[in-house]
């Protein structure tokens, strides 16, 4: 009788044990679709089939009630969009993803995600600004290496290779980028100078930069213009030589300048664009 | 503070502004870091479908080189009132593409021009010679709308 | 019953999933489907919605994948979308109606007032009169076609109809002629009032260098200048018909710019669908 008891006690108890089994094995294959979409949608990202990627991923997190992959699905989003060009829709995902991520490291992370697509979006003023505000956050003492590191990405997609030199080498005295950003501003020529030698000489400005035709022509026009108007002058023939100096040689002064300026432009973003492409193809290290 | 700013910017923004990027199917972009200048280029060559495009072009090249080069970006209309002479001239014949350029001189010496003509990216004003071969077809940009030349 | 717990355990552990994702189930892509299309997220909603069509057909699905497309301005795909839909469909009717919407948004005038011409359904009318304020085969009668639009919209669509019938265009001819008289006035008739004073001083600054060059006797000068003020002349009047015609394009453009807002604002009159509400 006894027996009898103990053995249907035994049948009902594990009854309740195959119930409660079956049921975590139940939870843990919804985790297993959820997971598997996970996967399905990394797989698209990794072939670099972006946009169908971004589909899956917002079919995960539809059917992710519990908001398990939130964070990393909204990451690998704005990756794609950040891959596929989309820089405002890539900054979008970066901010949601960073709002629901869970430890300062994520954080930290996702900030500099949202930077670096600034940089690409040349919105450098942005990206500054947002290192401004990770430096002086005390949480962050620790990452300062990384924070001026691409506050020196910035400054180079700002044209500003003196400020990024100055930025790397905070990180150290021979640092590649420094080295890099420094020859790159010593390479380039001087704006003002140019302007001040057209200024002073027409030409000179030109022949700085190493436009010597268009130099000689500038020289040439201003030089005959000005003894026209002077002659005018000497001969008394006032209105004739206010006529042209001002509709002539002013005219030719002033294009001197402007060439000497463009010519001298020019040349800087042929350098700036030289080690630009050298970052965007050669370099090894980190880029936005 | 700032996170409920945030929040406030990403759902006032989030249905309407983001869903149209993908309106069609796009791939992996190509990065370029370089720098795009925002200077005008000229045109120097020499194709022309006849012997008279052929002589207009090499006056206009003549007159670039040893004179517009030179003395500056005066002209506010893209394309500049040369260039307008040689498109119009391409469009049209000899004389009527002259007529078009003296009117265009005309407009230019004008110096109340704003408000008038659509921008082009680099702020010229964008004033191609196709509005007035007066054949009728005439593709209108507002005002206020920004265009790409060249 | 150790021996049973472990079993159980081990048993559960073991089972791997035989079935299919169920994300991907009918009912799941649909769920997924819907909210695309709620998010304007369209294009991701019609490839969703596609993938539904394989299980079987669904009169709404078939509805739409058209209107998606033509929320996203595709509208040759949305009219052959349309046009797949048949009588059976409990949409047919809405679809039809999207569909010569379809066509007024695309500009295909003709084709829509081939297709509607003589019909007598109320909605089918409005687009038919709509479709003239555009592109006018001949103007209809005004009673008539203000007759089919509800009265509180009959003053809007009255200064429409009033602006089709009669725009307000400049003669490019009596421009050339009033340049041709007075230097200038044609483009100041155009409104183009500091082109028109620079075309005159232009035109007569050389007309006096001219004259005075001949005066004194400096006869190539006199050419020279007579030439040019010839080009500025002849250009003043050439300017001035061209400009009429740009004026005459701009008030077409504006016109039509406000007609679409205004009937993008009302729906073209037609019943907004309840998926875009």
């Amino acid at each position: 009788m006894i027996r009898i008891i103990l053995w249907k006690e035994m049948i009902s108890l594990n009854k309740y044990l195959l119930i409660f089994v079956l049921l975590i094995g139940n939870i843990s294959f919804a985790q297993d679709y959820l997971k598997q979409q996970f996967d399905f949608a990394k797989k698209l990202f990794d072939e670099e089939d972006y946009y169908d990627a971004i589909t899956e991923f917002k079919r995960l997190q539809f059917f992710d009630t519990s908001n398990v992959y939130i964070s990393s699905s909204d990451e690998l989003i704005a990756q794609s969009y950040k891959n596929g060009g989309k820089y405002s829709d890539a900054i979008h995902y970066f901010t949601l993803a960073e709002l629901n991520a869970t430890n300062n490291d994520d954080i930290f992370k996702l900030k500099i995600e949202i930077v670096r697509v600034n940089i690409l979006r040349r919105t450098t003023d942005n990206a500054l600004q947002l290192l401004d505000d990770l430096e002086k956050e005390k949480r962050w003492t620790d990452k300062i290496g990384e924070i001026n590191y691409w506050k020196g990405w910035s400054y180079i997609f700002a044209d500003e290779w003196d400020k990024a030199a100055e930025e790397f080498s905070k990180i150290s005295p021979d640092y590649e980028l420094k080295l890099l950003c420094e020859k790159t501003n010593e390479e380039k020529y001087s704006v003002t100078l140019a302007k001040i030698m057209s200024a002073f000489l027409p030409g000179s400005g030109q022949f700085y930069t190493g436009n010597y035709l268009s130099g000689f022509l500038s020289l040439g026009w201003c030089a005959l213009w000005g003894y026209v108007s002077v002659n005018a002058f000497v001969e008394q023939r006032v209105f004739d030589g206010l006529a042209v100096a001002n509709f002539l040689w002013f005219r030719f002064y002033r294009g001197n300048l402007e060439n000497a300026e463009k010519f001298a432009v020019e040349k800087n973003l042929q350098i700036s664009n030289e080690s630009l492409k050298f970052l965007q193809d050669d370099y090894k290290g980190e880029k936005p | 503070m700032k996170y409920f700013y945030i929040i406030f910017v990403l759902l006032f923004f989030s249905t309407n502004l983001f869903s149209q990027t993908d309106w069609e199917k796009w791939g992996k972009a190509e990065t370029d870091y370089t720098i795009k200048d925002n200077y005008r280029h000229r045109n120097y060559n020499f194709n022309s479908d006849n012997a008279g495009n052929f002589v207009v072009k090499f006056f206009a090249n003549a007159y670039w080189f040893f004179v517009s080069d030179l003395d500056g970006d005066n002209c506010p209309f893209r394309p500049s009132c040369s260039a307008f002479f040689v498109e119009a001239v391409k469009e049209t014949n000899i004389f009527q593409g002259t007529l078009m350029f003296f009117d265009r001189f005309t407009r230019d010496t004008n110096v109340f021009k704003e408000g008038k003509y659509p921008r082009e990216k680099s702020g010229h004003y964008y004033d191609p010679s196709s509005l007035y071969t007066l054949s009728g077809k005439i593709y209108y940009i507002p005002v206020n709308e920004i265009t790409a030349w060249e | 019953m150790k021996k049973t717990i472990f079993l159980f355990i081990l048993f559960s552990l073991t089972i791997k999933p035989q079935t299919p994702n169920p994300l991907y189930s009918p009912e799941n892509v649909r769920k997924f489907a819907d909210y695309l299309f709620s998010g304007k997220d369209y294009l991701r909603s019609v490839f969703e919605y596609e993938k539904l069509l394989q299980y079987g057909k669904n009169d709404t699905i078939e509805f739409k994948i058209p209107v998606a497309y033509q929320l996203m301005e595709q509208y040759d795909l949305a009219l052959q979308e349309f046009s797949k839909i048949n009588k059976e469909s409990v949409y047919y009717n809405e679809s039809e109606r999207e569909y010569y919407k379809t066509l007024l948004l695309s500009d295909k005038y003709e084709e829509l007032q081939n297709k509607l011409f003589g019909n007598e359904v109320k909605d089918y009318q409005r687009l038919l009169y709509l479709s003239y304020l555009f592109n006018p085969v001949k103007v209809p009668d005004e009673q008539n076609f203000l007759n089919i639009f509800p009265s509180s919209e009959k003053r809007n669509l009255q200064n429409f109809f009033d602006k089709k019938k009669d725009p307000p265009y400049k003669s490019s001819l009596l421009a050339g002629l009033f340049s041709a008289l007075i230097p200038g006035s044609g483009k100041i008739y155009i409104s183009e009032i500091g082109d028109g004073i620079t075309a005159f001083i232009a035109s007569s600054l050389f007309a006096f260098l001219s004259y005075d060059n001949f005066r004194a006797n400096h006869n190539f000068r006199g050419w020279l200048f007579s030439g040019i003020g010839f080009f500025f002349y002849a250009g003043n009047i050439y300017g001035s018909v061209a400009a009429a015609q740009i004026y005459n394009a701009k008030v077409d453009y504006q016109y039509k710019e406000k007609l679409k807002q205004y009937l993008n604002d009302k729906n073209y009159f037609m019943e907004r669908n309840d998926f875009i509400k």
